[in-house]
């Protein structure tokens, strides 16, 4: 736990990478030497660093303010060794990544003060610090789980100062799309439209000159429409507003703080009255209080309001209509206020965004905590007793009122081809009254009792935690509430301050197990030592700091799945039609008992080594390698159907997943004059491997040891012309005939592919891996540069080794889907666009190295440049301390895709694109 | 004071942390689900447990009503579409292929948006499936002393249906893959699994041993409430498919004869106890009642089948014209399963002379005869196809008959409008008309076409198979007209049989009586019981699995596809001509494909659980 609030403030460079290097450096200009002695905070507890074993890094809350969102996940972007965080679209308000640790394979455990918590309800301004923890001795005591790392995220509290501060920070900023779609207008979908239906052989439907012609002259709107979707109903930006206010203090014995924020982000729909908007409140107030000299008490309470709403439904087809309707489908509008479209698509966006009604959600989180230390130095000397108890409930409800709007077509024309009488497609109904749509709730409590014991004497030092953690989430709708239990002891034994032996017990107990099976114990040791403390390499002065680290530890998976291991027969109601009025209900099995299901686990490896040189370098590398065992699977595939199928097997321990990888740091900081600068910057790499998977045995195809992010397919190899064809149809071809199209269907210019196995038949057995569709090398760098009052901060981030198959329906133009520009421009990767058809083209569309595009691409994720106030002027405003600032996120990217934006290449067709932020603000200190 | 905080924090923190360390992790009383035990010593939950294998959901053929229709496709969709298009009865489009030997595509059939397979390598759902099935029925007769609160008559009825529904399960896979391991108890999933397949004929005696036990437990008849429950009326019925099923010449290739007889003996066994039960023929008004708007008469011949209600919105799309008005009022829907020339042919005149495609007299007037020689066809016809000129209920309703046509020769242009024309077959490449010149009616409801709801059926057993199966096994077993024998109390012959069928459809009896009526050899007769099987049984997913159990998939008579092709010549005049379907336009079968393939992830794990031969 993070009760030891002096802590934060101690803590500088460490491991803790380059943000805090720099930090230090440029505040201060500071030596680094004697880092090894201050305290970090680790799970449940704080640690010296000089004896700690493990590997972390660390973001201050203050580096995160320079991220101009109201996700604190995307201002984590590329700020932490290891932690990968890709953005899947720009929906405001929602937690839209897609985040792991290290490795596609395994995730990780967000932890807000000490507890499991979404970190959606948190304000940026609320953080303290965000710690990763990574190796399996740091891990160990949160037990019963399996993970790749820990994200522990820290909120504010007080501190002991001489004069209370209130902080104000206000900024407000403009979003940008990055990229949109780009369609082809009416006249030249209609062009490209005929081509595809001559391509396909198909002689009516064809768009005639004349029609062509009226498309481009937009002579008649109504009869020949030419709507561009996303510049008639999306605005050019939208916005985003931050307000923080924070009083903080305290005394020696009391310490305070308080927060309340406003956040608000939306309104990219240009015709809605209600857009899509959220709006957050934040409120947050803890205390510190000793009692006495054995006493302190720790008290948080923070809520979280948020509205949501949106035009329509829930989350909003707007934006998937304006990505599949072409150009030419419907007049928006036949009449004043009348919208138009044809009975196959009601789903005209001007009805979507102004008749069709609105959904707010409204969300409410409330997090309490309360705490107590203890010390019972009367007891035994150097023993503390901290139990904590947090409560935490949410509760979300959607309410709605949607009108079914009115969809109108053209019947007649007048002379001079506007409407004269409609045809009515849907008629519309208004609502009266709101409905209630989803109504949820859940609350969760937890019970951390920690006893912890230190010692420091001589050549020894001992630091003991045991640790009793309990807690329990209920759901609206559950009967069942998901429950942990865990017992853990954590002993640090460091002798003569360089060689520290770490071991760490956890009797985890899970629900998931026959009764018999619900407790087991698992071990993390880890060994450090502090080089730079050795005699024999003091003599090399330039050396500040130099540590080894390695950890070994077992986790395991007590988080499968509620009960598993129990039978379950159920009712099936209703689906019992003997005869014309005989309906009854029929028994049947529902859940085979898993009661011989092992826990699976992870074996986990970690070994580091750190240095800090010159008073000016720092750098680590670190290597991985973790293996999950007995995976949970019921080998369907290897086991025969006459079994019955996989409703009649239990799950078993089957499948082994492996995950090896390094990282480095590297940070420089210095100044010159006046000037002070700092770079930092980090490289992950990391490759997943498939152990032992349920896979067929099929001696001609396995992909058992290949990674998890493969993409796998066939390899093309040019086009096919007549005479191939001809011949392949006539059977007399030396070419492969494919499988997944007959002979006949092929056209001149379709793609071919390479038969692999050489047996004539383009198949499964021909695929191969052709990609991986996850990033295998994040990496970062970050500038820092200050002179007198400004500041300039710039992030770029990085992914490498990664590629992307081209198949959403902005790059796979085939059957209905509107005709984007990638059918004149061509494909990312170099490639023209394939033959257009009309249809669903089963032969070019086959998973493919033809679609597969290097994905690989850098960003300026985030940049700030800041001015402070002289103090004689601050205080002239009767402030402690006066920021300006401009900020900026997403400003470039440097990627082989540029009709979408590299991180998402989804974005924009079904949800909000990606955004480039511009904000400007204002902190002020009294 | 001091000390009382602490003692306080202290003992609070215990009472709350360790007051039920093991305890806390149990289950919720209420959250949990019936067990095993209160499934298996209940009488109710055991009914139900079996009943589970007579509903819509999961295991019976009438799967997936709604689901999604590229998968199970061939494995037994009925909405989508029916093996049938696999036989010589109708074809869904021209130009379907395989696909390299693994799967078929449909070319244009409008059914489907996507090009689906019909023999898909992925799909082996339903093999798995049937297994299922045959597992939750062996759960059920292995359990069944288990139950504490059940009569003899309760337990017999659960042991009947679960003995009835493993014979039907097995028999399902048999007729789909071949012959299987015969796994009479639930397997445990630690055994060794790899176990030999027995042959075609074994599977099947053992199946129609599993039915012999049905018929000890069952009751004779089912009251209508439970209209859909077997019976042991029905176990014996299906006892006898079993067993002709393992004479027939796909699995009796030798011809051996007391293969037969027992095929023989059992259905006329069976037909003897039916008829005296009370099931019958029923009239031919009623005929197409057995199909879709199922009439209780209806039910008077059927031993065993499955009905269901179907609204007109997700009625057989299959057997819906590609019109407004014989669809349900307006819905422009597919055809997409065309009844072939080749069928049509079958039917003969209606004095039971065959029709002579090449005659002049069947060029011009193919439907009604030119009413000299002849009068009309086998009145089954007009029941069973929708042909150009066709007068049902639905047209009459808009004043209008039935015209389907290929291309009007009607010069010059334009075209006169066509006030009765309901249908023109002007572009095959329009998916969803006629290929063939013929919808299927024989499963077209007239309620849908109102927009209303009918009962449909499945049969799977009806008083025309048994006499079908009889009239086969009696006509190898003894002769066309043999007295049957080791049949205490019966005496009908082959040809009686027949007959039977002859005349519940107004058509004249083999008497010898015409050249065409003449019974003739053994051999002969299997080509008039296998002409008249094919009248009488055809939509009703039967004929593939007879092709193959009559080892003819593969030959040329068989194999070869004739459509009608329609020229309009005046206002209501027409010529026909049969065309032959080229080689390009049709499947061609191989010896494989007698049987389906089995998904390698049970051939791949031993030696002794084989891949059908080709696969």
């Amino acid at each position: 736990m993070k009760y030891n609030c002096k802590n934060k403030f101690l803590l500088l460079i460490l491991v803790c990478g380059p943000l805090a290097l720099k930090a230090q450096i440029a505040k201060q200009g500071d030596t680094i030497g004697q880092h090894a002695k201050e305290r970090v905070n680790v799970l449940y507890g704080t640690q010296e660093y000089g004896r700690f074993v493990g590997n972390m890094n660390v973001v201050k809350g203050d580096e995160l303010r320079t991220y101009p969102a109201i996700m604190v996940q995307e201002a984590l972007a590329g700020r932490l060794p290891g932690l990968f965080m890709l953005q899947n679209n720009g929906n405001p308000g929602e937690d839209n990544f897609t985040s792991y640790v290290r490795g596609s394979v395994g995730g990780y455990i967000t932890l807000v003060d000490g507890i499991e918590r979404p970190l959606t309800p948190y304000d940026i301004e609320q953080i303290e610090e965000v710690r990763l923890l990574k190796d399996p001795v740091s891990k160990a005591l949160y037990g019963g789980r399996i993970s790749n790392g820990i994200l522990m995220v820290t909120t504010k509290r007080g501190k002991e100062i001489q004069k209370s501060e209130f902080h104000i920070s206000v900024q407000r900023g403009t979003k940008r799309p990055t990229v949109l779609p780009k369609y082809l207008n009416s006249f030249d979908f209609g062009s490209y439209y005929n081509r595809a239906l001559t391509n396909d052989g198909l002689t009516n439907g064809f768009y005639s000159q004349e029609t062509l012609d009226a498309y481009k002259n937009k002579s008649n709107i109504y009869r020949n429409p030419d709507v561009d979707y996303y510049g008639e109903f999306l605005n050019k930006s939208m916005d985003v507003t931050r307000v923080s206010t924070e009083y903080y203090g305290g005394n020696a014995t009391t310490q305070f703080y308080v927060h309340g924020g406003y956040q608000n982000e939306g309104g990219f729909e240009k015709l809605a009255s209600k857009s899509r908007q959220v709006q957050a409140f934040n409120l947050q107030g803890n205390v510190d209080s000793k009692f006495s000299d054995a006493i302190t008490l720790h008290a948080n309470f923070a809520g979280y309001i948020a509205i949501k709403q949106y035009p329509g439904e829930l989350g909003g087809p707007i934006l998937s209509t304006l990505a599949s309707r072409y150009p030419n489908a419907y007049p928006i509008l036949v009449g004043r206020d009348s919208a138009g479209g044809t009975s196959t698509f009601r789903d005209n966006p001007y009805a979507q965004q102004v008749q069709r009604g609105y959904t707010q959600e409204n969300n409410v989180r409330m997090q309490t905590d309360l705490g107590f230390d203890v010390k019972l130095d009367k007891v035994i000397k150097g023993l503390t007793f901290r139990p904590a108890y947090s409560f935490d409930i949410y509760h979300k409800q959607n309410l709605q009122k949607l009108n079914t709007v009115g969809i109108y077509s053209v019947a007649t024309y007048r002379a001079d081809s506007t409407p004269a009488t409609f045809n009515t497609i849907q008629t519309p109904l208004k609502q009266t009254g709101q409905s209630l749509g989803d109504d949820d709730y859940g609350r969760r409590w937890g019970f951390i009792n920690t006893l912890a014991y230190a010692y420091k004497g001589g050549f020894h030092a001992v630091d003991a935690d045991l640790v009793y953690f309990v807690s329990k989430n209920v759901f609206a709708g559950e009967f069942q509430d998901y429950k942990r239990q865990n017992l853990g002891l954590r002993v640090n034994y460091t002798f003569n301050e360089k060689y520290t032996l770490e071991g760490v017990v956890n009797y985890t107990a899970s629900q998931s197990y026959t009764p018999d099976n619900r407790f087991k114990t698992y071990p993390a040791v880890g060994v450090g030592w502090l080089v730079s403390k050795e005699k024999f390499i003091s003599n090399y002065r330039f050396l500040d700091f130099l540590k080894l680290n390695a950890s070994w530890g077992i986790m395991g998976d007590g988080n499968i799945g509620t009960n598993l291991w129990r039978e379950s027969w159920d009712r099936n109601n209703g689906n019992y039609a003997f005869n014309v009025s005989n309906v009854g209900s029929t028994t049947q099995l529902t859940q085979v008992g898993s009661n011989i299901l092992d826990w699976p686990d992870q074996r986990e490896v970690d070994i580091s080594i750190e240095a800090r040189m010159f008073k000016r370098i720092g750098w680590k590398i670190s290597y991985f390698d973790y293996l999950q065992r007995d995976l949970l699977s019921k080998q369907t595939n290897v086991i025969p159907s006459i079994i019955g199928g996989d409703s009649f097997l239990p799950q078993s321990n089957f499948g082994r997943t492996g995950l090896k990888g390094v990282e480095a740091e590297a940070s420089y900081a210095g100044n010159a004059g006046k000037f002070t600068y700092s770079i930092g910057t980090h490289f992950t790499y990391s490759k997943s491997k498939k152990v032992l998977i349920d896979e067929l045995p099929d001696p001609n195809y396995s992909e058992t040891g290949t990674p998890w992010d493969a993409i796998w397919g066939y390899t093309a190899a040019g086009n096919y012309t007549q005479d191939e064809i001809s011949q392949l149809v006539a059977g007399t071809s030396t070419l492969p005939l494919p499988s997944f199209t007959n002979a006949k269907e092929l056209k001149v210019g379709n793609i071919k592919y390479t038969d692999l196995n050489g047996d004539k038949i383009i198949d499964k057995y021909d695929t191969r891996m052709i990609g991986n569709n996850r990033p295998r090398i994040m990496y970062a760098a970050n500038l820092k540069v200050g002179y007198m009052g400004f500041d300039l901060y710039a992030m770029f981030l990085g992914y490498a080794k990664y590629n992307s198959a081209l198949n959403s329906s902005l790059y796979q133009v085939n059957s209905t889907r509107k005709y984007s520009t990638v059918i004149v421009d061509g494909l990312p990767n170099g490639n023209p666009y394939p033959l257009l058809t009309t249809r669903t083209g089963d032969n070019d569309f086959q998973s493919s190295n033809y679609w597969i595009v290097n994905n690989s691409f850098v960003k300026l994720q985030n940049m700030a440049l800041s001015y402070t106030l002289p103090k004689r002027i601050a205080s002239r405003l009767k402030a402690a301390d006066v920021k300006i600032f401009l900020y900026g996120t997403d400003l470039f990217t440097i990627s082989k895709i540029d009709k979408s934006d590299p991180e998402s290449l989804n974005a924009g067709l079904a949800d909000y694109p990606l955004f480039k932020t511009y904000a400007a603000g204002l902190t002020v200190t009294f | 004071m001091k000390n009382n905080i602490t003692i306080g924090i202290l003992f609070m923190s215990l009472a709350i942390g360790f007051s039920s360390c093991k305890k806390y992790l149990d289950q919720v009383p209420d959250s949990v689900n019936f067990t095993e035990d209160q499934i298996f010593t209940d009488v109710v939950q055991s009914q139900k447990f079996i009943d589970a294998l007579l509903t819509r959901g999961t295991y019976f053929d009438d799967n997936n009503l709604l689901g999604d229709p590229l998968l199970d496709q061939f494995y037994g969709k009925r909405v989508y579409g029916t093996r049938e298009k696999l036989s010589d009865n109708t074809i869904p489009a021209l130009n379907v292929d395989w696909i390299n030997g693994n799967g078929v595509r449909k070319g244009t059939a409008y059914y489907v948006a996507s090009a689906a397979e019909y023999w898909n390598e992925g799909d082996y759902r339903r093999f798995t499936t049937f297994f299922a099935a045959i597992r939750i029925a062996n759960l059920s007769i292995a359990n069944i002393d288990r139950i504490t609160n059940a009569s003899q008559d309760e337990k017999n009825a659960i042991l009947g249906q679960a003995y009835f529904l493993r014979g039907h399960f097995y028999f399902e896979l048999l007729q789909r893959w071949g012959g299987m391991p015969w796994i009479n108890y639930p397997l445990d999933p630690t055994q060794d699994m790899d176990l030999p397949r027995d042959s075609y004929t074994v599977t099947a005696q053992k199946i129609a041993g599993s039915f012999d036990s049905a018929a000890l437990y069952l009751p004779n008849l089912i009251s209508d409430a439970v209209w859909g429950k077997p019976s042991r009326i029905a176990a014996l019925g299906y006892k006898a498919k079993a067993l002709l099923w393992a004479a027939s010449p796909y699995a009796n290739p030798s011809g051996d004869k007391t293969l037969w007889q027992d095929a023989a003996k059992a259905s006329g066994e069976a037909i003897k106890e039916a008829e005296a039960a009370g099931y019958t023929l029923v009239s031919l008004a009623n005929w197409k009642n057995m199909f879709v708007d199922v009439n209780q008469e209806a039910l008077k011949e059927v031993l065993f089948g499955r009905m269901w209600n179907q609204n007109w919105s997700f009625g057989p799309y299959f057997t819906r014209p590609r019109s407004a008005t014989f669809g349900p009022n307006g819905i422009n829907t597919a055809g997409a399963e065309s009844p072939t020339e080749s069928l049509a042919e079958c039917f003969p005149w209606s004095n039971g002379e065959p029709v002579d495609p090449s005659s002049t007299e069947y060029r011009s007037v193919p439907y009604t005869g030119n009413g000299t020689a002849h009068t009309g066809r086998d009145p089954r016809f007009a029941l069973t196809f929708m042909y150009n000129g066709h007068v049902n209920p639905t047209v009459q309703r808009a004043g209008r008959t039935v015209q389907i046509w290929n291309e009007t020769a009607i010069v010059p242009a334009p075209v006169p409008a066509l006030p009765n024309a309901e249908e023109c077959q002007n572009n095959v490449l329009n998916g969803g008309f006629t290929v063939t010149g013929y919808y299927n009616y024989k499963q077209y409801s007239e309620a849908m076409a109102l927009r209303g709801s009918s009962y449909i059926m499945f049969n799977i057993i009806r008083m025309a198979d048994l006499y079908l199966f009889y009239a086969e096994a009696a006509n190898r077993a003894w002769g066309p007209t043999g007295a049957p024998q080791g049949i205490p109390g019966f005496s009908l012959t082959a040809v009686n049989a027949i007959n039977k069928i002859r005349t519940r459809a107004n058509m004249p009896e083999f008497d010898n009586s015409k050249p065409w009526l003449m019974v003739g050899s053994e051999a002969n007769f299997e080509r008039i019981i296998r002409n008249e099987n094919r009248i009488e049984t055809c939509m009703e997913d039967k004929r593939f699995y007879d092709l193959r159990r009559w080892r003819i998939l593969t030959d040329p008579a068989t194999t070869e596809l004739k459509v009608l092709y329609i020229r309009r010549t005046g206002i209501n005049t027409f010529t026909y001509e049969q065309r032959l379907l080229t080689d390009a336009q049709r499947l061609k079968y191989l010896d494989r494909h007698y049987l389906f393939p089995i998904n390698p992830s049970n051939t791949f794990l031993g030696p002794n659980f084989k891949q059908n031969p080709g696969w």
